[in-house]
Formats: C-alpha cells, structure tokens, sequence
C-alpha cells in the first residue's frame, strides 16, 4: 500500500507565524504568478518547528475579519483589510493540523481526511517537516487504487 | 513411453463402451432411416429420371463416406430432391449432343461437384456459408418443389412426352397437352400411394407411410396384373422396366469412362452447373447440419463438413452414385429416433443395402406411379409455407432474395437459380454491412440527446459523431472527408461515439489517423468514446491510441451514453481551456472600473457532471480532472440538474469520506492493499444527489468582491459558483481569485511586499 513518503510533496512554500497578512497576500499573489503551488503553505514557529497551515482561505478570512462577519459596502471591506494587514500569521492559519510520518499509509491518510477539510497533512520527522500530503494527492491515489481493479475504465 | 501404449489400450476401450450403449440405438435409427429413406431414394432417382437402383446406392455409398469424414453427428446424407432436379436441369439435353450415356454424364458431374466441394473445405472456406442467407435456401426449396410436383404429373398420369421440355412453362404445356391421354390405372396408384402417404402417419406418427404405401400399391397392382404388358399402352410402368435391381453389388463400383478419359468440352459445359451445385449441395447440407446442431448442442466445423460432403461425393462417383447432399427428412427421423453418434448414418446404409439383398424382387414391382405420389407429397412439404412467411416479413432484403431467387428457379435454368440467390443474398448483405452510417447527437442542457441526420446539428463547439455499421475498408472509404463535413468555423473539439462501429480493419485506422491528422493541423481537437475492447486492440496496434492519446479516449461501458457523457466533459473542458487561455489578456484591461465583481476575477475553467451519477463516475471524472490541472489545490465538483441548472457541489473531502466509510478506525497496518481496494468500492454505487451540498451562495457575474468575501466567509464555501441568468454555472470564483481581487482593489503589487526569510 502506498505511504505518505509516495504522495509527499517535497517543494513548498513556508512562512513564519510571525509574519503578517499583507506578507502573506504578497507571497500568496507572487507564488501564484510564479506557478508555484499556493494552496497549502507551511506556517513556521520561531523554533523551526511546524506550527499550522496557511491557505489562501486563511488570507481571505483574515483580511475580511471585522465585527459583523459581513461586508455590505466595499468601502466597509478595503477598511478592514487595511485594519487587518499587521495582523500575524499564527492568529489566522490552521492549527491542531494532524501530523503524519513517512510509513503512514494511505488507508490512515483517508481516515485523517475524514475528520476536518485539510488542504493537505504534513509529513513531519522531529518537528520538521518534511513535506505535505495535498488532499488532491490522497484523493488521486485512492481513486487509483479503487478505479483500476474496475472493468470499463482505464487509467494510466 | 508410456502414453502411445496407452491410447492403443484405450482404443479397444472405446469400442467395447460403444458396442455396449449407443450401437443399438444408433442400429435403430438407421432401421428407421433406411425405412424411409429407401422409397425416398427410388423416388428423387426418378426426379433425375435415373434408374432407381441408383438413388440407392446413393443412399449408400454417400451416406456412409459423408457420415464418417463429415462434422455433424446426425446428418444423413444421399440423394436430395432440390440436387436431382438441378442434375435433371443440368444434364437433360447433354446426351444427345455428345452421344454419351446420361448416367455415364451424371457421375462426372457428382465427381466434379465432389472436387469442388472437397477444395473448398480443404481451403477452409467453411465460413462463408453463413453469408448465404437463409432466405436462398426456403425460396430453391419452394421453387424446386413447384418443379417437382409438376414435372411428376406426368409420371402420377403414366403419360409420355413427344419431346423432352426444357423449361418450367414448357413442362406445364405438354402435360396440359397430354393429359387426355392419362392412364387410368397409373392414375388410381398414384393416387392410393398419396392418400396413403398423407393419412397412414395420421393414424400412428411412427408408421413410415412412405414405406407403406410403395408395398402396398405395389402389391396392389402386382395382385391386379396391372404391371403386365397385355394392358399395352394402360399398363403400369414399374420400376424393372426402368432397370431391374438386381440382389447383388456386382455392378456398383463403376468407373465412369467419362471421368477416366475426360471429354474437356463436356467437362466445361458442366463446369458453371457443377459449382452451383456444389454449393447448393453445401447450403442445405451445412442448413440442415445447423438445426439439427441447435437441438443436439454439437459444435460443428463447417470445414470439416464441406470435407465429408466433397469426399461423399467424389467418392460416390466412382461407385454408381449420383450427386447427393444433407437430407432434411432423413436427418430429421434420425435425431428423433435417437441416433448418437454417427454410425447411425453406416447403419442406415447397411440396412439400405440389405434391403437391396432382401427385397430387390419386391422393389422391382414398385410402380412409378407410386413413386410419383411419394414426391407431389413432398414436393408440397417442399414449400414450407409457414417459413415462407416469416421470412417474406421479415426484412425489404430478406424479400428481395427469397422473392429473386424462388422466381428464377421457375424462370432460369436451375443452376442459374441458385448462383442468383447467392449473388443476391451477398450482394444485399455486402449493401448492409458495407456502409458506416453517421448520424449527429445534440446534447440539450436539460440532459436529452437528439439524434440527427449528419450535418443536420446546429453549430457548436463540440461536435459528435455517432457512427454506426462496419468500419472495413469497403466502408471506410471517403470517410474521413465525410466526417471534415461536419465541422463548422465555430468547432473546436470533435467527438466520434463507436460503440456501434463492427469489423473495424486496418484500413479504418489509417482513415481515422488521416481524420486526426487533419484536425490536427487545423487546431481542433479529436476525442473518441464507445470504445470497445476489440477497437482498443486495432487502435492500439496502428498506433492511433498513441496518437490521440489517453485522456482523449472513453471506453465503453455498459450505462448508454456513459463513456460519451465523459467524453463530451472532456471536450468542454478543452474548449472552456482554449476560451480561458485567449480571455486572460483583455481581463487585466478591463480593471479601471473601481469596483470589482466576480466576472472579473472568477475562473471560467470549472468541472460539472450531471447529478443523477453514481460515486464510481463522479470519483472517476475528478481524478481524470487532476491529470489535467497544475494544482494540488482542492476543486469542488459542481453538479448540474437535468435541465442544467447549478444542483450542489461535492467537494473532494466528502469523495474521501464516502470511499474511506468502511475503511477501519485504526491497525492500518494490517489492512492488505486488497482488502483496502475491496472497501473503498463498497460505496460505488451510491447516488451523488445524496452527497452533495446543496444551497450554495447565489452568486452572479454582477456580484460585488465584498459581497463575494462575505458569502465565502459565511458560508465556508471555498470555491464560489458563478452562475448566469438562467440558474447555469458560467465559472467560479476561488480563494485565490478573491485574493487577486484583493490585491486589485489595493493596488498591490506583490513582488515588493514580499516577507524577507
């Protein structure tokens, strides 16, 4: 059966739980014009250690955030990004993010994808992470797994 | 070592076992054969206008070289009625003009009909007989039947020809002309013969009333002195007149001067009617084969039967017998009455040549008339009214032949009768099978397929093509300007359904490759869908799989339309992609109007299936998808109503949450990757309606950006569906979009805000 060292992806972006949302909007666009993948980014603590997950999601809420949860006007929303641009990272990513190791395998990954909708787990050793499991990826390869056995459709 | 010794221990084996259970019953299904089958022999001799004696022999000799060489267990073989009147037809007129012995001509029809018989099995051209269509056979034997009925008036009234007719109407006109001078006597056994021949079964389905009949009117008339030649011209002609059967088989190996020093003249006058009736010999014999294979579940080997019949045939010529063929009623009486194996047939034979032995001095007394009797009652069973019918209502085809081929035996001479049925049945059938019909399928939005004439569609991006028939290089040619036909300016993708395609040959690929190169060059797109797995292999082999490559290729399924829905997905995909790709420039323009909506950020690229899926098409589609996107990111799949209209969304959480239920909670590690397999497809067949989220955002290409960031954040929804004024999904707006707006509103530029490491 296939782990989480197959479907780990080994190159993504990073960012500190101590920079702030206009860092992270900036990273996010930049990242985005460079192809480079945007959908899960890895939030790092001070220590180096894997803190949370940022994802484009975290940014919108984030910059939007005011009292009321909602936005009648565009001026009532360009207000509240401006009063949301310093705010930090660690106040706004993912947390409480299950961790997975190399051997973990796909059946657990599924599982794990069950409980909340992650963009992706990472994969940790130590602390550090070594790469992140996109949804995408566990998604594909179970529906390998299931698909191929199966008459009438072929996949590569 | 040891095996050899084996099987000659078997050998004896079998034997023992064969003596011990099937040689009765096989001894008494001959019994019955030979019953019936000898005043049947006597008689078809006189449709030949042979001497009796040797539709005997026939019955013999054939029979048994036929039965032991041949595929079919229970076909008996030996003189046939439709085979004597075509060797009447055939050889008639022949010993006049060559001075020779008619019977001397007919035996080397037989061995020439044998040969050619005996080539065709031995080139293994068995097949071919199932191109004939049935329709042939019934419209020869109603025609042959016709001929027979009338042509034994003469023989049933004991009245004599002034001179030998040559056609039907000419047969009809001398009878017409002699009958004044019917002979009373003749008349009245022909007459007990029919009327016993019809009611005698009547009163017992196992009384062989042919049997029946020639002893008792022969006797009859024996009794009566009516065979004696003091009645002169009122006397009964009996089948010692014709030529005595004498109690002996001094005289059946014959060797035929014409066979042994050929006369080429000869020899090539019959040549056309002995193909003919090699293959009329070959039709019903295969026909009769065929049905009686049907009710017994043998396998039979065309090949292998044509051998038999050649080799009977051939083999036969030498021994005084005339061209033979599958006898229906023969064959028939001799499955009924319980034949097993083979030697039924040997054994018919036998008994046949007993008789002979035994009864040749009654045989002799048989009267013609008698004999004629026998045949106006098979000749009527001959037109098989009720097949006659079903085959006329059938197919305009099915008509065209039986109708061509029962006229021309009363028009043509007969062997040309049969060549016109042939020809007829396979030129129909070459005009079936020899075209690829193409028709065109609109999809509506609300989920009806419209299927219309070729190039009757109205202009589209995505056109497809269903095509239909055979795909062999009789049909394929032209076809792929034919196809180009179809595309208009507006088309991008083009999309062939053939699931209905048959015979698809070598020369079909390389039309279909030509198609794909055109497209190609043009900048339009090829997807294929239907594809069966006999396809795949001739599109695997040229190459052409390749060429089109995977993900432009469907197989075919068992849901209708299945494989085509997925491909007709993909092909809109690959439009919307080109659209996007020619759309981003202007977008970045249109950016001075202050306020941003979602038409300007939202992605037109999106993936949406109809709702009424199953989880296996729904799992399947998303993860072809990601083949074919850069991102890792999660991508909803939107779901459409029947009338197109936004219906959910199914996000790939609720896929894995739905393929991962029966999967266990914990001790992964003893879960084999099998067992794994075996519960994620546990939940394949659930409905998507079920699973998907319904009540999203309503959300238009209008829609403001704050109004756009408050729906998301509200309602958790991370993919926005756009959707236009009739309730249809245009696009979507993600999270990266709404950052991008974001940004716009901001006047950001990233690369200078970027967070140092």
């Amino acid at each position: 059966m296939q782990t989480a060292e197959d479907l780990m992806t080994k190159r993504f972006m990073r960012i500190s739980t101590q920079h702030n949302l206009r860092e992270a909007l900036a990273l996010l666009l930049y990242g985005d014009q460079q192809n480079a993948e945007t959908a899960a980014t890895v939030v790092i603590d001070t220590q180096g250690n894997f803190a949370g997950i940022l994802t484009p999601e975290c940014v919108v809420a984030g910059l939007s955030k005011n009292e009321s949860t909602a936005h009648e006007t565009a001026e009532s929303l360009s207000s509240a990004i401006d009063e949301n641009f310093p705010v930090t990272i660690d106040n706004v990513m993912k947390k409480g993010i299950p961790t997975v190791h190399r051997g973990t395998s796909l059946a657990e990954l599924v599982k794990h994808m069950g409980q909340d909708k992650y963009e992706c787990l990472p994969v940790c050793e130590e602390g550090r992470v070594e790469g992140i499991v996109y949804v995408s990826d566990i998604f594909k390869a179970t529906a390998t797994a299931a698909l191929t056995a199966d008459e009438g459709i072929v996949l590569e | 070592m040891k095996s050899p010794l084996l099987n000659l221990d078997q050998f004896p084996n079998k034997a023992k076992q064969y003596f011990a259970s099937d040689m009765k019953a096989d001894a008494m299904a001959g019994l019955t054969v030979a019953v019936m089958g000898v005043p049947q022999a006597m008689a078809y001799a006189v449709i030949a206008e042979l001497p009796p004696v040797y539709g005997l022999y026939t019955a013999m000799i054939t029979c048994v070289v036929a039965a032991v060489l041949g595929s079919s267990n229970h076909l008996v073989t030996g003189p046939t009625n439709a085979i004597c009147m075509v060797i009447l037809s055939l050889t008639a007129h022949l010993p006049e003009k060559y001075g020779l012995d008619r019977f001397e001509i007919v035996l080397l029809l037989t061995f020439l009909v044998g040969a050619i018989q005996l080539s065709l099995g031995l080139l293994r051209l068995g097949g071919i007989i199932k191109y004939v269509s049935h329709a042939v056979v019934i419209g020869f034997t109603a025609g042959a039947g016709i001929l027979i009925a009338f042509n034994q008036i003469k023989n049933l009234t004991g009245i004599q020809f002034s001179e030998r007719p040559e056609h039907f109407y000419q047969v009809i006109v001398q009878t017409a002309k002699e009958i004044g001078n019917t002979n009373p006597y003749a008349l009245a056994i022909g007459l007990i013969t029919i009327a016993l021949v019809i009611f005698v079964p009547k009163l017992n389905k196992k009384l062989p009333g042919a049997f029946i009949a020639v002893v008792v009117s022969g006797a009859l008339s024996y009794l009566l002195g009516w065979h004696e030649a003091a009645l002169g011209d009122n006397k009964v002609e009996i089948v010692k007149d014709i030529e005595p059967i004498k109690a002996s088989f001094s005289s059946v190996l014959h060797l035929p001067e014409t066979i042994l020093s050929p006369n080429l003249e000869l020899t090539r006058e019959l040549g056309v009617g002995a193909v003919a009736l090699a293959v009329l010999g070959l039709i019903e014999a295969a026909s009769i084969a065929r049905a009686v294979a049907s009710q017994s579940g043998q396998r039979l080997d065309f090949n292998r039967e044509f051998i038999g019949q050649g080799a009977g045939n051939a083999v036969g010529a030498f021994f005084s017998s005339f061209a033979g063929s599958g006898s229906f009623t023969r064959t028939a009486v001799n499955f009924k009455s319980g034949a097993v194996t083979r030697m039924s047939a040997v054994f018919s034979a036998l008994w046949t040549a007993l008789t002979i032995l035994l009864l040749a001095d009654v045989a002799n007394y048989i009267p013609k008339a008698s004999l004629a009797g026998i045949l106006i009652v098979i000749a009527y069973t001959m037109i098989d009214k009720k097949r006659l019918a079903v085959t006329w209502r059938s197919t305009r085809n099915s008509r065209y032949v039986l109708f061509g081929t029962l006229a021309s035996t009363l028009v043509l001479p007969l062997e040309y009768a049969i060549i016109v049925g042939v020809a007829l049945s396979l030129i129909l059938l070459l005009r079936t099978t020899g075209t690829t019909d193409l028709t065109q399928l609109v999809f509506h939005d609300d989920q009806t397929i419209d299927e219309v004439p070729f190039n009757r569609a109205p202009a589209s991006e995505v056109v497809t093509v269903n095509m239909e028939g055979d795909l062999y290089f009789a049909a394929a040619e032209d076809l792929d300007y034919e196809l180009l036909s179809c595309i208009t300016p507006k088309t991008r993708v083009v999309i062939l359904r053939m699931k209905r395609l048959r015979t698809v040959g070598s020369t079909a690929m390389a039309i279909l490759e030509h198609f794909w190169k055109i497209l190609k060059e043009r900048d339009l797109k090829l997807v294929v869908c239907g594809i069966e797995e006999d396809l795949k292999k001739v599109m695997t082999g040229s190459g052409l799989r390749n060429k089109i490559g995977e993900q432009n290729i469907f197989y075919a399924d068992n849901r209708l339309f299945q494989s085509t829905e997925l491909a007709l997905a993909r092909a809109w995909s690959m439009v919307e992609m080109e659209r996007s790709k020619n759309q981003t420039a202007p977008a970045d323009s249109a950016s001075s109007d202050t306020t941003i909506t979602a038409k300007d950020i939202l992605t037109p690229r999106l993936l949406r299936f109809g709702n009424q899926h199953q989880l296996r098409e729904a799992v399947w589609l998303v993860s072809e998808m990601y083949k074919h996107i850069k991102t890792k990111g999660a991508r909803k799949l939107f779901l459409q109503d029947r009338e197109g209209k936004l219906y959910g969304g199914l996000n790939l959480w609720t896929l894995l949450r739905e393929l991962g239920k029966d999967l266990p909670e914990q001790d992964f590690d003893g879960l084999t990757e099998e067992a794994m397999v075996q519960k994620l497809r546990t939940q394949f067949k659930e409905p998507i309606t079920e699973l998907c989220q319904i009540g999203l955002p309503n959300i238009s290409k209008e829609t403001p950006l704050h109004e756009l960031v408050t729906a998301t954040t509200q309602t958790q929804q991370l993919m926005l569906p756009v959707q236009d004024e009739d309730g249809r999904i245009t696009g979507v707006v993600t999270q990266m979009d709404l950052l991008k707006g974001i940004a716009q509103t901001k006047g950001f530029n990233p690369e200078k805000e970027l967070p140092q490491a």
